[in-house]
């Protein structure tokens, strides 16, 4: 345990009383409740916390702010490990374990600062330039090296264990920021009465400074209609006046409470926006302006005056404003030596910082141009203030350059629910902030109450006559010489680079951006930006409001995206669907399987038994005896009115004008591009009632497609329709034996094959009275039906089923033995790719030539109509045990391995236990020209051997149709 | 983003799907190869308003016309394509 040999008197936010132990890289130091890591660190003495991300130079703490772009850490271990996190916004906490990342072996001793030796081949868009040669080297060599060395942190690879939630808010007028402008909104909009919440990212209120502010803040503490949120940070301005933020809700604690999230992300939606978010002091460009040691002034004075901390103990002020006059006191104050104060306004600068692993000295150089070297450890550097536009600009304001104070502002100050405030808006007095942000709280006020044009005069002027008061002096230059003078600290980016950009013909801001990657670090180029503007400005000779700044996007800052998962993940990420049969297929001990959000039977093993095995019983047991198989999922739609036929008739390519009462019909509905979309079966039940089904995965886009077809294509046409899915269970019952196990259920109804012949449709009772709708439909190829109940007696179906069927042999079956019995019949399903039209299914005899409906004039384009086209066929090895994957493709036999052998795909693949071989359809190309050739089916991926196979049709099983009649 | 539905009032974005230009209209059976072409593929890409189809899929199923600027996002109008009595605008 070290003292803190760098702690100072004072210190508002921490409490000596408690202290508190961490470690950083495996060492245990002591700070104070209070106080963030990065205060701690500098506390004892640590000012040596990372290492760059180029360049692996040494780095310090540099900002006392959420954005600050060196100090990044990677805190806990295990699976709460996560990195590049800022030391400067973790809150100290007993036990905390952070280390520092981006360096190896150590942070002392970093072998990969030897990246600084190649410096001249790092230089901006060397990317573009490098690793281009040999071709072959970029995935065997190159990549992976870079993969390794890339990027700062690790993650941990296990699950996230935290748990995060989401929240939705409405409030009539939010502040973003809770400095002096902020508060003084805040209060002045809720003197009405207004719903105002005020969001501040750090955990306390006041901003910069909070002297004084004690009163405004308990006053607001103390109004019922303001809700003031903090550890939130507004990430984002969306449409609608919609907002997200992230609250810290127990990331700064050492153990949360039971059901704590870790973090909390508010949709916010607010009639109006104050934006009080404050400026952000800038650096300056000199020799080796990253050591350790080089930090914003302000940040020095915060550490002082918030923390108690002196970030160092010789001191050298390099300034071009009064930001900093009252540094040197506090200096003092806190014990630390003033070397020296270099006013660039006077002509005076840093030439360079000298130092290894921090700052030992600087060389200054006077206006006269003579040099001379100071000792000194810290270094703390003003070089003016940016307004955080940053929000504003989400919404794409393009900043405006002030002159007069030599910064980018708001381009509008305010719009129809906006208003900015503080020195967001180029007020650089306090006086000035509180006065104005009064007036903001109460225009924002008015525009709640009254919705009619508020006048911006007064809002306006005192803006106006504040810039035009202010005569900012801006220091861009730098200085020569030939240590690197960084631009971006985070991404290594220095002036070098960018004007290396410029010389090699990047005009746009938005180019040298990229190709320099400054500004794109998790910073987003906070401290950065405007410097290299002004490099632009200088390479290009064209002024700062013309070069401008890139465009701003979500997020302000990094967003966790366990935070926009929310709840959202492992079993809760999306819903599950299961068919009223469910408990019944569990009891069976059947297993399911996901099909979309379905579960869905696959199979029913009995014990000792393989699925394959499970699959061969089941199929034989509905071609030799009976099988039921639940086909709830199904999409159901229930069409009614006088105009229904009609409808029906345009949106399906076959006809349906003329369907009897008491009839099904196998249904093919295309897209207006000629492309199949689904195939179903249409049942007319009465006159104007229809039953219609659609297959399990496309019941939403043909109920979208209807319901577009019925209210903007076709409104006149006089008819109701409803997704019925969720009403009806229903069980598929196949086999020679299925109607003896039919006449067992159905109450008082002839089932004879002249009575309920093959595609009849019937509404009846079951089982003693439960209604019922019966089809005569097969899937399978056998003598089959469809029986529909209302869903609460689907279990009932299944058990009368299995008890009434019990003496034919009858069994159960899953998905699986459903797939291979429709490949034996050749029934398309898989071949439904979306590719494929009616004709490619063998299907072209559904598109009739009668009538309009979707998708027929497009059918009928050339390229839907080529000869060429890839087609479906049936395929049957010369080998009846060698069996192949669904997607390998075909090529002719004896042709070489090569894309332009390609002759087509296999759709649908099966060990046929009726057939007793292996079987499969295929989309291949002139498919029926090619029947009887011999092709070969290949599988290079797998490392298969070609399978010799037959190009045949694809209806296997009794292609005359004479079992489904029987 | 949010949507003002006739029938359910101002519902957030991901409630509703997208479609597409509602100014095209389906042409007549007989029509050429190319106006089909052009109702199915072809669309004007506006800087500003733009009429298009949206439906309310999570909410009542109607399919709406929006008027939305494509620049801005605002919507100034939103309707029902086959008016009902159930419209609360």
């Amino acid at each position: 345990m070290s003292r803190q040999r760098n702690r100072s008197a004072g210190g508002d936010r921490i409490n000596r009383a408690r202290p508190v132990s961490f470690t950083f890289d495996g060492k245990t130091y002591t700070g104070y409740e209070g106080d963030t890591l990065a205060s701690a660190l500098l506390a004892n003495g640590v000012t040596l916390v990372a290492r760059s991300f180029k360049y692996h130079r040494p780095r310090g703490v540099f900002t006392c702010d959420p954005h600050e772009p060196n100090a990044l850490v990677q805190l806990h271990s295990g699976a709460r490990q996560e990195p590049n996190i800022a030391a400067t916004m973790v809150e100290l906490y007993d036990g905390l374990e952070a280390h520092s990342q981006n360096r190896w072996p150590s942070l002392r001793i970093d072998l990969l600062s030897v990246n600084q030796l190649f410096a001249p081949f790092f230089a901006a868009g060397f990317y573009y330039k490098t690793f281009k040669w040999p071709a072959k080297f970029w995935t065997r060599v190159y990549e992976p090296i870079i993969r390794r060395a890339a990027g700062m942190g690790r993650l941990s690879g296990e699950i996230d264990p935290a748990s995060y939630e989401k929240t939705f808010h409405h409030c009539d007028i939010m502040v973003v920021g809770g400095g002096i402008a902020g508060i003084e909104a805040a209060r002045s909009a809720a003197q009405t009465g207004a719903r105002v919440t005020l969001i501040e990212e750090h955990a306390h209120l006041g901003g910069h400074d909070d002297d004084g502010l004690q009163q405004a803040i308990t006053a607001l503490q103390a109004m019922e209609n303001v809700q003031i949120l903090t550890r939130t940070m507004v990430f984002g301005w969306y449409d609608s006046m919609t907002f997200g933020a992230v609250e810290q809700v127990s990331d700064h604690l050492k153990t949360s409470e039971n059901y704590q999230p870790r973090q909390r992300l508010w949709k916010i939606v607010a009639k109006q926006i104050v934006l009080a978010t404050g400026a952000h002091e800038r650096s300056l460009i000199f020799g080796n302006n990253d050591k350790p040691g080089v930090m914003l002034a302000s940040a020095v004075e915060r550490y002082i005056r918030d923390f108690g901390v002196r970030a160092g103990k010789r001191a050298v002020i390099l300034t071009t404003n009064n930001s900093t006059d009252g540094l040197p006191r506090l200096l003092r104050q806190a014990g630390i030596e003033l070397a020296a104060i270099v006013d660039a306004r006077k002509g005076e600068e840093i030439v360079t910082v000298h130092g290894r692993t921090r700052v030992k000295a600087v060389t200054l150089r006077g206006p006269d141009g003579s040099t001379r070297k100071l000792p000194c450890d810290l270094v703390c550097v003003s070089g003016g203030w940016n307004p955080a536009v940053q929000l504003l600009a989400q919404r794409g304001q393009k900043p405006r350059w002030s002159e007069p104070l030599q910064a980018f502002l708001p381009q509008h100050m305010a719009g129809d629910d906006f208003l900015c405030t503080g020195s967001l808006a180029g007020l650089e007095h306090r006086d000035d902030c509180r006065m104005h942000a009064d007036l903001t709280g109460q225009i924002a006020a008015q525009r709640i109450a009254a919705n009619s044009p508020d006048v911006l005069t007064v809002y306006t002027s005192v803006l106006k006559a504040a810039e035009e008061r202010t005569q900012n002096f801006a220091y861009f230059e730098s200085t020569s010489g030939r240590s690197k003078k960084f631009v971006d600290l985070q991404h290594d980016v220095t002036e070098s680079d960018i004007a290396l950009a410029t010389r090699e013909g990047y005009r746009s801001v938005e180019h040298v951006k990229r190709y320099t990657t400054m500004g794109m670090a998790t910073d987003q180029g906070k401290t950065s930006n405007v410097h290299g503007i002004a490099a632009m400005s200088k390479a290009l000779d064209k002024p700062m409001g013309q070069v401008g700044t890139t465009g701003f996007r979500p997020p302000y800052r990094p967003v966790s995206l366990g935070v926009l998962a929310g709840r959202s993940r492992g079993k809760h990420w999306r819903p599950i669907l299961r068919t009223p049969l469910h408990g019944w297929v569990e009891d069976k001990d059947g297993v399911f399987i996901e099909s979309g959000l379905w579960h869905r039977s696959q199979y029913f093993p009995q014990p000792g038994e393989t699925m394959q095995q499970a699959i061969n019983r089941e199929v034989l047991a509905v071609r030799n005896a009976v099988g039921f198989c639940d086909v709830s999922t199904l999409g159901k739609i229930d069409l009614q009115g006088p105009d229904a036929a009609e409808f029906l008739n345009k949106v399906y390519s076959n006809g349906f004008a003329k369907l009897p009462v008491g009839k099904s019909r196998y249904g093919l509905m295309l897209r207006e591009d000629g492309i199949v979309m689904d195939d179903g079966t249409v049942s007319r039940l009465a006159e104007t009632h229809f039953f219609v089904t659609t297959t399990s995965a496309e019941l939403e886009s043909v109920l979208s497609h209807l319901e577009y077809c019925h209210q903007v294509l076709w409104p006149e046409l006089d008819l109701v329709f409803a997704d019925v899915g969720e009403d009806w269970a229903g069980i598929a019952l196949a086999g020679p034996h299925a109607r003896d196990v039919l006449s067992r259920i159905v109450d008082e109804m002839d089932t004879g094959n002249d009575a309920l012949p093959f595609l009849a449709a019937r509404t009846c009772t079951v089982l003693g009275g439960i209604p019922a709708r019966l089809f005569r439909i097969s899937f399978s190829g056998e003598l089959a039906y469809e029986i529909y109940v209302p869903s609460r007696f689907g279990r009932t179906l299944a058990e009368a089923l299995e008890l009434e069927g019990q003496e034919f042999g009858i069994s159960p079956y899953g998905v699986e033995a459903l797939d291979v019995l429709r490949i034996e019949k050749g029934h398309v399903s898989s071949e439904l790719n979306k590719f494929t039209t009616a004709n490619d299914l063998g299907l072209g005899t559904m598109m009739s030539t009668k009538k309009d409906y979707v998708g027929r004039a497009l059918s009928n384009r050339p390229g839907l109509t080529d000869p060429n086209r890839e087609v479906v066929v049936g395929l049957k090895p010369l080998d009846p045990s060698m069996g192949f994957r669904q997607g390998v493709h075909v090529i002719p036999k004896g042709a070489a391995l090569a894309p332009q052998n390609d002759l087509g795909y296999v759709t649908s693949a099966a060990w046929s236990p009726t057939l007793e071989r292996y079987i499969g359809i295929a989309l291949v190309s002139n498919g029926r020209e090619r029947l009887g050739e011999i092709v070969e089916i290949v599988d290079p991926l797998h490392k298969e051997k070609p399978v010799p196979a037959e190009i045949v049709s694809h209806h296997f099983y009794d292609p005359e149709n004479e079992r489904v009649r029987s | 983003m949010r949507i003002s539905c006739p029938l359910c009032g101002e519902r957030p974005l991901d409630e509703f799907i997208y479609r597409g230009d509602a100014t095209v209209t389906r042409p007549d059976e007989a029509a050429p190869m190319e106006q089909w072409v052009e109702y199915v593929y072809l669309r004007d890409n506006p800087k500003g308003t733009h009429r298009e189809h949206w439906r309310h899929a999570q909410g009542c199923g109607s399919w709406l016309i929006v008027e939305r600027n494509t620049v801005t996002h605002e919507i100034t109008q939103v309707s029902e394509t086959r008016p009902t009595q159930d419209a609360q605008t």
